[in-house]
């Protein structure tokens, strides 16, 4: 799959770094849509499907984990790159667990950002 | 009769009979001689009243004389007057009756008057007295004669009556009538049987009583007794038979006119009462005696025989053996009396003696009894023996004479197998110890006592011997097996007890009421410094500073009162040091007064649990720090993102010539610095994420010591002391660096002009001890890593706050303050452990220690894998993914070791190559997670949709207990946590294969079976 195609949403709940996730991603020609926050990813997942979910882990409310979980249930197969800065190895397990098939560790350059998104939809 | 002959009573009554016949004697002579006397007595009497009678006689002659007297005066007489004289005579029968007749006769005889009318003439002249009265002239009595004309037996009385020439003119003439003299005899009161007789001169009888019919008249002139009075011519008695021809006593005495009279006793009745008197004599006499005898008979009976025959009885009865027999008598001073107490005493005595023996009988009997039972019945064995000896006198054997139950019991031998043996008969292995021991003691008589053991019974014994008579030797044998082991445990618990004094590691002290120390343990004497020697007999003054003595003395007034108590204080060592304590103290009192006796001090040396207090205070507040420098992190990566994403864009839209440039790249140099800042941060919060890597510090520090002396400049000089042999470590190279790089900084920054760092690396073992005494330390390997300077060293204040972040001793703006916490963080996070050494002055060291890493750590050791039976064996396929060579030839080697095909790939994108040229079913993936290129995850992935029976075994450097607790099954994804021991891995790897359900994860459910 090429990332023209792909339906990406960006979850944080930091809004700037969700804006500039996606700005970097639509510039890659990706499909980006933000979610600010665990409750809007739940929001948007419950009426659309993503193939990728690019998801903070560490979130105040809904946590990435639980939308993670929460959109394997709806969308079997979505797939998702994990953003944290906390490289607790209970978030990494977890989120491999639930689906994660790679990880960000904050601050990440674009770079960083566009390969893993890139790997991982490749994968797909 | 013969018995009686023998009796008692027999000769009680010939005794009583020789006692009486002297008396019985006397009483004869007595009244023979009474007899004699009353005779005489008779006779007299006799004589009496012969003589009496004769007085009687003597007054009828003398009244005749008178009468006739008187008559012949008369004048009618005297004329012879008839007339006159025969009235007259007649008037004087009348009056006197005795008289038969008067007459009055003329001289020639004839009657001229007469009293009695004469019926012829009568004429007297032929009469003696008639005669006699006239030729006498005088009163005459006549004789015996018949009067003529009365025809009675008359005494005649004559008187002559004369004239006055003296011539006879007449005689008067008085007949007495003898019946009246028989009748005047009749009329005497005479004994009976007794006979009155008057004979005239020529012994004829006048009057005679009785019979007189028989006798007057007769001349008894043969007889004895006329005989006897004619002869005497005077009174006197005769014995006689009389005229009847019974004797008589007979008295006379002569009465006037030679008439006698006599009276006659019957022997019979004179001699009646001097008979009568000796048959009285004589008979109370019998009486006396028979009454002697009777007396004798009876009080014989009463007084002795009974008495006698209850001796006799109670004799009998005794001898019979009625020991209670007694006399029944009572006691007085008699000898029977006297016979009787004895015989009673005697009998008593008896029959104490007896029932003393009887007592002593049964006494014996009872201890007899008594003896068996317990002999039968006691617990102790006994044995009685005697003992054997040779020629020579010396012991040489014993022989069993008896045993008992509990002796059978106690040494397993029956008494019907050894009574009556000996020893070496009955038991041939008995030593010879034993036989001089029991010779010994057979033979002086000395007891011996001494305790044996059996191991055959499993029993100790505790055995006296002792020797009831010579020759002989009796054992007690008691078990003491209980006693033993109470003793031994005893011993053990007194050893034990001793054993906890003796050797705690808490100082137990006792103290005096008076507060010197009257003991002291070991661990007491050794933390103060002294022996324990020293110690007893010094007061608790001087090992408690000056200072905290009023926390003491508070103590003990509460201790006086009963109270213990539990308190922190300082002590002071020989050496003057103080160290912490915690003091029990627990007054002791006297048992017996209850008084204060003193204090037992228990106290426990706080040095270390101090020093291990701070230093887990200080973990805590590391902790607390690490947690809030990791959340500020969390979001300052946020923020840092955003900066370092808008820098970057910012950046790419800018022409390269654009001025702004220069601020867009100072943001970007900025955030990096805090990027970097927040990482340290975390690196101490342990939050980074670590790559580790087997390594070798010596080859890190070669290459990086060049790096280092650019840092450390000139002024300091860089030494290193790299041991040989330095095993591996398993850690983050960056981290590692870092750190050293870090302790290097603040070195230089300590050493200002200049110094000596000093890089030492070598290995040691921190053994449990060392653990003990510090917190987090698990025994084990290590490679130690010391950083040391010449610097200013530090003091405690700052040694406490060293590793806390922004704590910083340099000047603002010189230092971040995270140097040392990032140190302190990296080496927790891979599993080590730093200690600071400092004084001020005398420079710094920093001792880090690092896990060996490469073969089993103490983790491995504790769980033994065992060669070819090993169920960690294996001979499935495993592809080993593994970026770092050293870790994955390690893991190789150790699983082809156990059997396993391993391929390896050094990435996941080479994984998935030589899975892709590997015809063969490849069972297991073991991966990193953290991968370059391609996470683990991924690799997983892909690898799965070419070999869908693939199983996954993630390995991480994230040592998580959470990981490790939850197992690998039931959590979909297996997790090998780093740093890896063989056996763990090897268990891992096997439990995955094996298990039934293949691990799957959530994602990966389209896989499930």
């Amino acid at each position: 799959m090429t990332g023209c195609c792909a339906r990406i949403l960006v979850v944080d709940d930091e809004p700037a770094l969700v804006r500039l996730c996606a700005d970097l991603l639509i510039e890659a020609g990706y499909q980006a849509h933000p979610a600010y926050g665990g409750q809007q990813a739940l929001d948007r997942l419950e009426q659309e499907r993503f193939d990728l979910l690019l998801l903070d882990l560490k979130m105040p409310g809904v946590d990435g984990l639980t939308v993670l979980r929460r959109a394997g249930e709806l969308h079997p197969g979505v797939t998702a790159v994990v953003m944290t800065s906390y490289a607790t190895k209970e978030n990494i397990i977890d989120a491999l667990r639930a689906g994660a098939r790679d990880f960000l560790l904050k601050p990440f350059d674009p770079e960083d950002l566009l390969q893993a998104v890139g790997n991982v939809l490749a994968a797909r | 009769m013969k018995p009686f002959l023998f009796s008692l009573r027999f000769r009680l009554i010939l005794l009583v009979l020789l006692a009486v016949l002297p008396a019985l004697g006397l009483a004869l002579y007595t009244g023979l001689e009474g007899r004699r006397q009353a005779a005489v007595e008779a006779q007299d009497n006799a004589v009496r009243l012969a003589r009496l009678m004769a007085r009687d006689q003597d007054r009828l002659v003398e009244g005749a004389d008178q009468l006739l007297n008187a008559l012949a005066r008369l004048p009618a007489i005297r004329d012879r007057d008839p007339a006159a004289c025969n009235a007259l005579f007649a008037d004087l029968l009348t009056q006197h009756g005795r008289y038969a007749n008067f007459v009055a006769s003329d001289p020639d005889g004839d009657v001229f008057c007469s009293g009695e009318p004469l019926s012829g003439p009568v004429n007297f002249a032929d009469r003696a007295w008639f005669q006699q009265a006239l030729a006498t002239g005088d009163f005459v009595v006549g004789e015996y004669v018949i009067g003529r004309i009365t025809g009675k037996a008359l005494l005649v009385f004559a008187y002559p009556t004369l004239d006055g020439a003296g011539q006879v003119r007449a005689v008067v003439s008085a007949g007495l009538d003898l019946a009246w003299l028989d009748q005047l005899a009749a009329e005497t009161q005479l004994p009976p049987g007794s006979t009155f007789t008057v004979v005239d001169r020529g012994g004829t009888v006048l009057a005679r009583d009785p019979d007189p019919q028989q006798w007057v008249g007769q001349t008894l002139p043969a007889e004895t007794l006329i005989q006897a009075m004619l002869a005497r011519q005077g009174e006197g008695t005769v014995v006689t038979d009389g005229l009847d021809g019974v004797p008589r006593l007979y008295g006379f005495a002569p009465a006037q006119g030679g008439l006698y009279v006599s009276i006659g006793i019957p022997t019979r009745v004179a001699y009646a009462e001097a008979n009568r008197t000796l048959a009285q004599h004589l008979l109370g006499l019998g009486l006396v005696a028979a009454l002697a005898l009777a007396a004798a008979w009876v009080g014989s009976e009463a007084f002795l025989l009974r008495r006698v025959r209850d001796l006799v009885g109670a004799t009998q009865r005794l001898s019979a053996g009625d020991l209670g027999a007694r006399t029944g008598l009572p006691y007085g001073v008699g000898e029977l009396s006297q016979l009787a107490r004895a015989f009673d005493g005697m009998a008593e005595a008896l029959q104490q003696r007896e029932s003393e023996r009887a007592r002593m009988e049964a006494s014996l009997r009872a201890s007899t009894e008594r003896y068996s039972l317990l002999f039968d019945t006691m617990l102790d064995g006994l044995a009685l023996h005697e003992i054997v000896c040779d020629e020579s006198g010396q012991p040489c054997d014993y022989r069993f004479l008896e045993v008992n139950p509990a002796f059978e019991a106690l040494t397993g031998l029956r008494a019907a197998d050894v009574v009556g043996r000996t020893v070496l008969e009955a038991l041939p292995g008995t030593e010879a110890h034993w036989i001089d021991t029991y010779g010994r003691v057979a033979l002086t008589g000395e007891s011996a006592r001494f305790e044996s053991y059996s191991a055959a019974l499993g029993k100790h014994f505790e055995i006296v011997a002792y020797s009831p008579r010579q020759g002989q030797f009796a054992t007690i044998m008691g078990d003491i097996t209980d006693r033993k082991q109470a003793e031994e445990q005893l011993r053990q618990l007194k050893e034990f007890n001793e054993g906890i004094v003796q050797s705690t590691a808490e100082g137990i002290a006792v103290e005096d009421a008076e507060g010197y120390f009257t003991f002291v343990n070991p661990a007491a004497a050794t933390v103060l410094g002294y022996t324990p020697e020293e110690l007893v007999g010094r007061h608790w003054t001087d090992v408690i500073p000056p200072d905290q003595q009023p926390t003491v003395r508070a103590a003990d007034e509460r201790r006086m009162r009963g109270q213990a108590d539990r308190y922190e204080l300082e002590l002071v060592r020989k050496d003057g040091t103080r160290f912490p304590v915690l003091v029990s103290g627990s007054p002791r009192f006297d048992t017996e007064e209850g008084r204060f006796a003193g204090t037992l001090a228990v106290f426990t040396d706080l040095s270390e649990l101090k020093r291990l207090e701070e230093q887990f205070l200080q973990a805590q507040k590391m902790e607390a720090v690490g947690r809030l420098a990791g959340g500020v992190a969390h979001d300052f990566n946020n923020l840092l993102t955003v900066i370092h994403l808008s820098s970057r864009l910012l950046e790419r839209q800018l022409r390269p010539e654009d001025p702004l440039g220069g601020h867009v790249q100072r943001i970007q140099d900025a955030g990096r610095r805090a990027a970097n800042l927040t990482k340290q941060l975390l690196a101490f919060s342990r939050r980074e994420i670590v790559e580790p890597k087997v390594l070798d510090l010596n080859d890190l520090i070669g290459e990086l010591s060049k790096m280092l002396r650019r840092l450390l400049g000139e002024d300091v000089e860089l030494l290193t002391a790299l041991g040989e042999d330095l095993w591996p470590v398993y850690a983050d190279p960056t981290q590692v660096e870092q750190v050293i790089v870090n302790l290097a900084v603040n070195a230089r920054d300590a050493m200002p002009t200049g110094g000596t760092l000093t890089l030492e690396t070598g290995n040691v073992v921190l053994d449990a001890a060392y653990a003990a005494h510090h917190l987090e330390v698990e025994p084990g390997e290590y490679v130690m890593l010391a950083v040391s300077d010449t610097g200013m060293g530090m003091n405690d204040e700052v040694k406490a706050h060293l590793f806390e972040p922004f704590f910083t001793t340099k000047e603002k703006g010189k230092g971040t303050g995270l140097g040392l916490s990032t140190v302190f963080g990296i080496v927790k996070q891979n599993g080590g452990h730093v200690w600071v050494y400092s004084e001020p002055g005398q420079g710094t060291s920093f001792k880090i220690y690092l896990p060996r890493v490469g073969k089993a750590t103490q983790a491995a050791s504790d769980r033994p894998t065992s060669g070819a039976t090993s169920p960690l064996r294996g001979s499935e396929t495993l592809l080993l993914v593994e970026d770092e060579t050293e870790v994955r030839e390690l893991v190789k080697n150790i699983l082809t070791a156990q059997g396993y095909q391993v391929l390896v790939a050094q990435d996941g994108v080479e994984a998935l190559q030589v899975a892709g040229e590997y015809k063969e079913p490849i069972h297991l993936l073991l991966t990193d997670v953290v991968m370059p290129r391609m996470s683990g995850r991924e690799l997983a992935d892909q690898l799965r949709a070419r070999h869908p029976q693939v199983r996954v075994l993630y390995m991480s450097g994230y040592t998580d207990n959470a990981i490790v607790h939850h197992g690998v099954l039931e959590a979909g994804i297996a997790f090998l946590p780093k740093p890896l021991t063989e056996d763990r891995l090897l268990r891992e790897v096997r439990a995955v294969l094996d298990a039934t359900v293949r691990p799957s994860a959530g994602v990966e459910k389209e896989e499930t079976p």
